[in-house]
């Protein structure tokens, strides 16, 4: 017996330790201010020794009426005798577990409890997109969980753990949990809610059928807002249909139209295709060019560059086009980042089509002209006017800023980046150009916020619809800007699919930016633009979140 | 004869003794063992109510969260306290009176 010492002591260990795997908890999300948008509760989840059963016929329609799972279920699963451990229902709420535990029935000793942890999203709704969701095995399904799985979950150890004779474990020590790391996003809860506000009351307006609201931070790159619809809720994905789980900002490609004409723009002042004072004939509405004809919506008359522009007229933009020609203006669309990804940190970006040079066709250089024959997303749009914005510089859109340790220690600082992509000069006098959009006899008056300039651009174009081959009857309708124009503080772009009883841009689009933009220039505390030269100053301080924000950069 | 009586009493006494220590050391290690199981129950006991606390504590956290987000903030604010959001065309602006600024004069090169 001796000599078999450490067989036996190892039979022994065997029958009071037990290897055990820590719980994975996923690490935290929180917003630019420290709000927490994602967090783990631990909950209940019903469990079974079906060996144990006694009657489970009674036993599963006792657990079906007090759990809310169908008896049948129940029954199959504690019927499977051979069995030591079967799932009941998993992630119960409070009072469902309250009322089980409280079960005193002939088979209650047959059920036990695991303590799993939960992912809740304590704000609903709100930025549902751009979170994403996990499983019920909390593994990550979409947005920020998805793409930052690995820093969010990290991989748990074995831990050895005392049980007694009936195998009920003592004790857990200490290090029962493996935390993941924590995520800061570069949203702000604030301007996250006046974006989603503005696109519900605009939708509604129009009866839409879809939208996206994006607002980025024009220098950096940094993302403050991403707003869709429909939307979901993370903490029941189950409940809608995928469709509405889509992040449309990053996934949705769409022919931008008008928006399309700052590429225009920008080859024609870095090329310096135009001479001083170079008009263009817009007086007959239309033009045809390799056997179509491209209208305007109103007759124009003759029209300076900025005028074509500021219009919109889709034959002046024609005109320009056919003398830069397609190779430089699809170099130049390129440049500004269309048909290539922008490297957000989200997953399922889509990247756009871009017909190249040598198989463009008759009508191509016409049809790009004016944003058709190239599908773009709403954060491509958006990346190419925050160029503008800043003065020349394609930013890098990003949503997370930062990522830190369950303590808080920071790990990584993601820094924004960019690439030259236009002259300042150009950049400026793109800037002046978007400006006269907003102005009186612009397609944007709309957008205008009080007190402080906008530079931006409307589009409208119909929706290619791919099961037909077709265009249908429907729109999409958007509005890309900045503002304030001078020193942008926020770039955004407003895109509404399927509006009813409107469908221009200026007119569905325009005022959702304005409203956003309006709401969070409160909330931000930014002042007007005529502030210093009237030598204004706030009666009282406004709204105090916008202080601890980095708006004074710039 | 007295001799062999005594080596026989120290003997028994020995033996006695021996299996005394024997049985008590028996029952002090069964005793201590029970004693260290005891204190892994009361240990378990408390891990468990530790775990019941910091599961109430994520709990309160999350409803803080929930109370907390703007949407929340904001129905009780424009529901129940008659506020709104702030509204731009609301904020007012006054003229700063510098007043009268001093001369300065320097002889440092500009």
């Amino acid at each position: 017996m001796l000599l078999d010492h450490k067989k036996l002591s190892e039979k022994g260990e065997d029958q009071y330790q037990r290897l055990r795997e820590q719980d994975i908890r996923r690490g935290l999300i929180f917003d630019r201010q420290g709000r927490e948008l994602a967090m783990n509760l631990d909950v209940d989840s019903l469990v079974c020794d079906p060996s144990k059963m006694v009657k489970p016929k009674r036993a599963a329609l006792q657990i079906s009426n007090l759990a809310g799972v169908s008896y049948g279920e129940v029954l199959k699963k504690i019927s499977e005798r051979e069995k030591h451990f079967v799932w009941i229902k998993r992630k119960l709420d409070g009072a469902t577990a309250l009322k089980l535990r409280a079960w005193k029935g002939e088979d209650s000793k047959a059920i036990d409890f695991v303590t799993e942890a939960k992912r809740v999203y304590p704000k609903g709704t709100l930025a549902s997109h751009l979170i994403g969701f996990v499983d019920l095995d909390n593994a990550a399904r979409a947005g920020v969980e998805n793409y930052y799985e690995k820093d969010l979950r990290q991989k748990g150890e074995k831990i050895l753990v005392e049980k007694d004779a009936s195998g009920k474990v003592l004790s857990h020590g200490a290090e029962t949990e493996s935390r993941g790391d924590n995520i800061v996003l570069t949203i702000d809860e604030g301007l996250q809610f006046i974006a989603e506000k503005a696109l519900d009351e605009g939708m509604e307006k129009w009866r839409a059928e879809a939208g996206s609201v994006i607002m980025m931070d024009p220098y950096t790159g940094e993302i403050l807002a991403m707003a869709n619809r429909p939307l979901f809720d993370p903490n029941r994905p189950g409940a809608v249909r995928p469709e509405a789980m889509r992040n449309r900002a990053i996934m949705d490609l769409f022919e931008p139209g008008s928006t399309f004409k700052l590429v225009l723009a920008a080859a024609t002042i870095e090329e310096n295709l135009l001479p001083p004072g170079a008009r263009f004939d817009c007086t007959s509405g239309s033009i045809q060019v390799g056997g179509r004809r491209f209208s305007d919506v109103h007759k124009n008359g003759v029209l300076a560059f900025e005028e074509v522009i500021k219009k919109s007229s889709n034959v002046g933009s024609i005109q320009i086009g056919l003398r830069l020609g397609y190779e430089r203006l699809y170099k130049y669309a390129k440049k500004l980042g269309f048909g290539e990804l922008t490297g957000i940190d989200l997953p399922s970006e889509a990247k756009g089509r871009l017909t190249r040079p040598e198989k463009a066709w008759g009508t191509s250089i016409a049809a790009l002209s004016i944003g058709y024959e190239v599908s773009v997303t709403p954060i491509q749009v958006l990346r190419a006017y925050s160029a503008v914005a800043n003065g020349g510089v394609l930013p890098a859109p990003h949503v997370v800023s930062e990522v830190r340790s369950p303590e808080g220690e920071l790990i990584r600082k993601l820094e924004p980046g960019g690439t030259r992509v236009l002259k300042p000069e150009t950049a400026a006098r793109l800037k002046k150009i978007l400006s006269m959009v907003t102005e009186e006899g612009g397609t944007a008056t709309l957008a205008t916020v009080q007190g402080n300039k906008v530079s931006g651009k409307t589009g409208t174009a119909r929706l290619y619809d791919p099961k037909t081959r077709r265009y249908s009857g429907d729109y999409m309708s958007s509005f890309v800007g900045f503002v304030p124009a001078e020193k942008p503080k926020i770039a955004m772009i407003v895109v509404i699919k399927g509006a009813k009883g409107a469908v221009y841009g200026g007119v569905v689009a325009a005022p959702v930016f304005r409203d956003i933009a309006e709401r969070a220039f409160a909330y931000m505390n930014v002042p007007r633009d005529d502030m210093a030269e009237n030598n204004l100053v706030f009666l009282e301080k406004g709204y105090g979140a916008g202080e601890t924000l980095r708006w004074d950069k710039n | 004869m007295r001799a062999g009586m005594r080596d026989s009493m120290l003997s028994y006494t020995v033996k006695v003794l021996a299996c005394g220590i024997l049985i008590l050391g028996v029952f002090g290690i069964v005793s201590l063992r029970a004693e260290i199981r005891h204190v892994e129950y009361e240990l378990g006991a408390l891990e468990r109510e530790l775990g019941g606390v910091l599961k109430e504590r994520k709990d309160i956290m999350a409803d803080r969260a929930a109370l907390l987000s703007i949407h929340a903030v904001e129905q009780r604010a424009e529901g129940s306290l008659g506020l709104g959001f702030p509204d731009r065309s609301k904020v007012f602006y006054v003229r700063r009176d510098v007043g009268d600024i001093p001369y300065e004069a320097s002889f440092r090169q500009r």
